[in-house]
């Protein structure tokens, strides 16, 4: 058996938080090891933003049956696809359970750079009405920390990974350090006047806030990304770096240092204690290839595995110190999931828009409508709010299925007629539930033998309620803007799970009898273990989750290197 | 065979047929230590097709194929019991083997209505409506669907670089709110089978005497009796759920006797 190697730092996970955790505490002087369960990505072969639908066998449609048979789970999701289901786990070697009548989507990626390399890229900081959503309206619990605490680690965040976006000084979605905008289209304008003139000052269309480059940053310096070249499907992998993602950011940053030793392949089990003084002293894992059972040892143990998997491996983390789980002494480990409910929105057509100039552009981004429900109001039948994302925009092909004719005459027709369209999606906040939870299935297990999450997880009314509203006022600004041939939306709910916002499970509190983290993301039973990525969310917010994580995570390492120079992890 | 040969061959195969060992791969050559243990196989995967399922063993490089067809139904202490026929490819000994259900993934029927279907309202907007009949502007498309989802498809980022026209239907992240709506019904997506193997077939397959987990998906095409018996098991396996067991074990039983003619 090899000599046993301790870290200063064990790191599980290697996406948007688990980037950062790297980065921050090795540039702080910590050795750290980075477990991932999947394998490290080449962009050459794995990435495919600049490959043509006649280059792929299904022309992008992709195998369904195959993709049936192995991802059906994660079929689901819309980047999961033949351009990019490399980056989406199989559903049969990594499964979870949920009842029959209450499906749970979990998208999962496991590889370095885990869903970082995927995901929509829209970046949204929480304010005070989401940190403080109890005090506001009554339900709940409020965050321990508010926004004011962790402004300057969004700050940071921001300023490293390169944020485009407008300034609006909204109360509900403060700034962020923006890089310049990216423009909207014309029928995007159009809805804005529109919606500027209804006479709602808090509803307002503004261009979508995302971690792509609009222009360079860090130049001269070894963190220098180059500026988007605007090819439009970052779902697919950027192989120039222009978005954020932590194999494209944080981690090579981390690899600088020399500090950080990255282990792909490490399917970790749980964490393994120290009989003596209850503390986390390092993980035990699958290696994936071998097979083989192996552990790595470290001082400080930080769960950035995802919301859904840092939680199961803390519950499968039993000891005789810590039966029902580590960090579990107040029954709250895996209650409290959420995710974001969608459902509701309303699409049309702009036929005032001039449809023989093709004015498309490769913009990687949409519109983002701030939530204007219950900030200085109340509305009647819901608590909370919701955003709209979406956009107006030209087809290129797509509208040929709705044009007749034949031959020459209806080629030269889709050429040439590119009619506008415009569409909004609500994203709503999801209220916390202690029955919306997850626990070990132990009668079935993953590839590894390690047991599966159960997951148990329903929309209630105040979300239904949030869905119909959605669909009405969507449909109101379609209206104002002229919009025709509107079709409004007002529900079902989406499918728990599938707008990939799954927060909670872990989450942070001032009493530990009701949390499982503290203000910093620390155990309260464990000192030296943190969850910094999305279990830790007190509520849903309305705004997408990923930005939060990350400047948690910042701030967690502050205080992890401050209590690490103070003798007390 | 015992156990402990299994596993030590199942090692070997995959030893061999791994080109490298990668942990802590690139950075830091020093690899976490060993703890000794050998995890050996505890996953399969099949397809259900009428009722037989069929899949792949890997072991390593290697794959064998095996088919199980379901052939009994009961219920033993309040918990569903499957029996069946499984056989590895080129073997001519069927083995018996029974099954209970470890879990279920469900899945909600019709999660992403695509542009062709009739689910939300048309709401007629006050300019529309004024100006009923009127003349649009161009070519406008027959079909308001298609219209309605051109926005949706276009805008929102992936679908509208030049050089890479989009696949229809296609979802993005600005778009996927409108898509997630879900008719949400009892569907078990994939059932995860624990199956109880012989120990001649434990050594062969190079599994413990642990239950097997063989996770089942449907065929998706052309496969109403999978469908059916995914169904009726799906029901048996929510106990307290189902008021007509009996009955329903009947149906069960009925179905898969079909596999045996």
């Amino acid at each position: 058996m090899a000599k046993q190697e301790t870290y200063d730092a064990v790191i599980i996970g290697s996406g948007a938080t688990g980037g950062w955790a790297a980065k921050e505490l090795t540039q702080k002087g910590f050795k750290v090891a980075v477990l991932e369960a999947g394998r490290k990505l080449d962009p050459m072969k794995d990435y495919t933003e600049h490959t043509w639908p006649y280059e792929l066998k299904f022309r992008g449609f992709g195998n369904r049956a195959d993709m049936e048979r192995a991802q059906p789970i994660q079929s689901k999701c819309y980047a999961c696809n033949e351009y990019g289901r490399q980056f989406f786990v199989n559903d049969l070697e990594n499964p979870f359970t949920t009842p029959p009548d209450k499906p749970f989507y979990w998208i999962r990626s496991r590889h370095v750079g885990g869903r970082s390399v995927p995901w929509g890229r829209q970046t949204y900081r929480l304010s005070n009405y989401d940190f403080k959503a109890a005090s506001h309206d009554g339900y709940g619990d409020d965050w321990p920390i508010n926004y004011e605490e962790l402004a300057p680690y969004y700050d940071k965040v921001e300023e490293f990974i390169g944020i485009s976006g407008s300034y609006e000084n909204l109360p509900q979605l403060p700034d962020s350090k923006f890089l310049p905008p990216m423009n909207l289209t014309c029928g995007e304008i159009v809805l804005k006047n529109a919606v500027d003139k209804l006479g709602d000052s808090h509803r307002r269309v503004i261009i979508g806030r995302c971690a792509i480059l609009t222009k360079s940053i860090h130049q001269g310096t070894p963190d220098a990304r180059v500026a988007c070249h605007w090819c439009g499907h970052c779902d697919r992998g950027c192989t120039t770096r222009s978005y954020f993602s932590s194999p494209a950011s944080t981690l090579p940053a981390a690899a600088r240092t020399g500090k950080m030793t990255l282990v792909p392949h490490a399917v970790v089990s749980h964490v393994i204690v120290d009989k003596q003084n209850g503390k986390a002293k390092g993980v035990h894992y699958v290696d994936a290839l071998t097979r083989n059972h192996r552990e790595v040892f470290g001082k400080v143990v930080m769960l950035c595995a995802g919301t859904l998997e840092s939680t199961r491996i803390m519950l499968n983390s039993t000891s005789s110190t810590y039966p029902n789980g580590i960090a579990n002494s107040s029954g709250v480990l895996g209650h409290y999931l959420m995710d974001h409910v969608g459902g509701g929105g309303a699409s049309g057509s702009l036929p005032m828009l001039d449809a023989r100039r093709l004015e498309q552009d490769g913009r990687a981004n949409g519109i983002y409508i701030p939530r204007f429900r219950n900030l200085t109001t109340k509305h009647g039948r819901f608590i909370r709010g919701y955003g709209f994302q979406g956009g107006a925009g030209q087809p290129l092909w797509d509208h040929a299925k709705g044009i007749s004719g034949f031959g020459s005459e209806l080629k030269k027709a889709v050429r040439e007629y590119h009619p506008w369209g415009i569409g909004l999606g609500g994203f709503g906040e999801c209220l916390a539930r202690s029955e919306n939870h997850v626990r070990l299935n132990k009668e079935v297990v993953d590839a590894w033998g390690i047991p599966v999450l159960h997951i148990e997880a329903v929309f209630g009314d105040n979300e239904r309620a949030m869905v119909r509203d959605m669909g009405e006022t969507a449909g109101e600004m379609l209206d104002a803007a002229g919009a025709k041939d509107i079709r409004v939306s007002y529900g079902p709910t989406s499918t728990p799970g599938i707008l990939i916002h799954e927060v909670g499970t872990a989450r942070m509190g001032n009493d530990r009898k009701k949390s499982v983290l503290n203000k910093f993301n620390q155990a309260h039973d464990v000192r030296n273990l943190f969850v910094t990525d999305g279990a830790c969310y007190v509520s849903s917010g309305n705004q997408n989750p990923t930005l939060t994580m990350m400047a948690l995570t910042v701030r967690a390492c502050d205080y992890i290197a401050e209590e690490f120079r103070g003798g007390r992890l | 065979m015992t156990n402990r040969k299994a596993i030590l061959l199942v090692t070997l195969a995959i030893l061999v047929s791994s080109p490298v060992s990668v942990a802590g791969q690139g950075l830091n050559k020093k690899s976490p230590a060993a703890s000794g243990r050998i995890e050996p196989l505890r996953v399969i995967g099949g397809e259900l097709d009428g009722g037989t399922v069929t899949g792949q063993v890997k072991q390593g490089s290697r794959a064998t194929t095996f088919s199980l067809t379901l052939t009994k139904a009961e219920m033993v202490s309040g918990k569903l019991r499957l029996s069946g026929d499984f056989a590895l490819h080129g073997a001519s000994i069927k083995h018996q083997v029974t099954a209970t259900v470890g879990g279920v993934m469900s899945n909600a029927s019709n999660p992403w209505p695509n542009a062709r279907q009739e689910r939300e309202s048309v709401r007629k907007s006050k300019q529309e409506e004024a100006k009923a009949g009127e003349q649009q502007q161009g070519r406008a498309p027959k079909s308001p669907e298609a219209a309605a989802q051109l926005g949706q498809l276009a805008q929102s980022t992936q679908d509208s670089a030049r050089k890479t026209p989009p696949a229809p239907g296609e979802k993005t992240e600005q778009t996927q709110s409108l898509y997630a709506q879900s008719e949400i019904s009892s569907a078990c997506g994939v059932l995860f089978l624990r199956l109880t193997l012989p120990r001649r077939l434990q050594g062969r397959i190079g599994t413990t005497s642990e239950p097997l987990q063989l996770g089942v998906v449907l065929k998706p095409f052309d496969n109403q009796r999978g469908e059916d018996i995914v169904k009726q098991i799906c029901q048996l396996n929510q106990v307290s759920k189902t008021t007509n067991q009996s009955a329903n074990l009947d149906q069960l039983n009925r179905l898969l006797a079909r596999s045996k003619q």
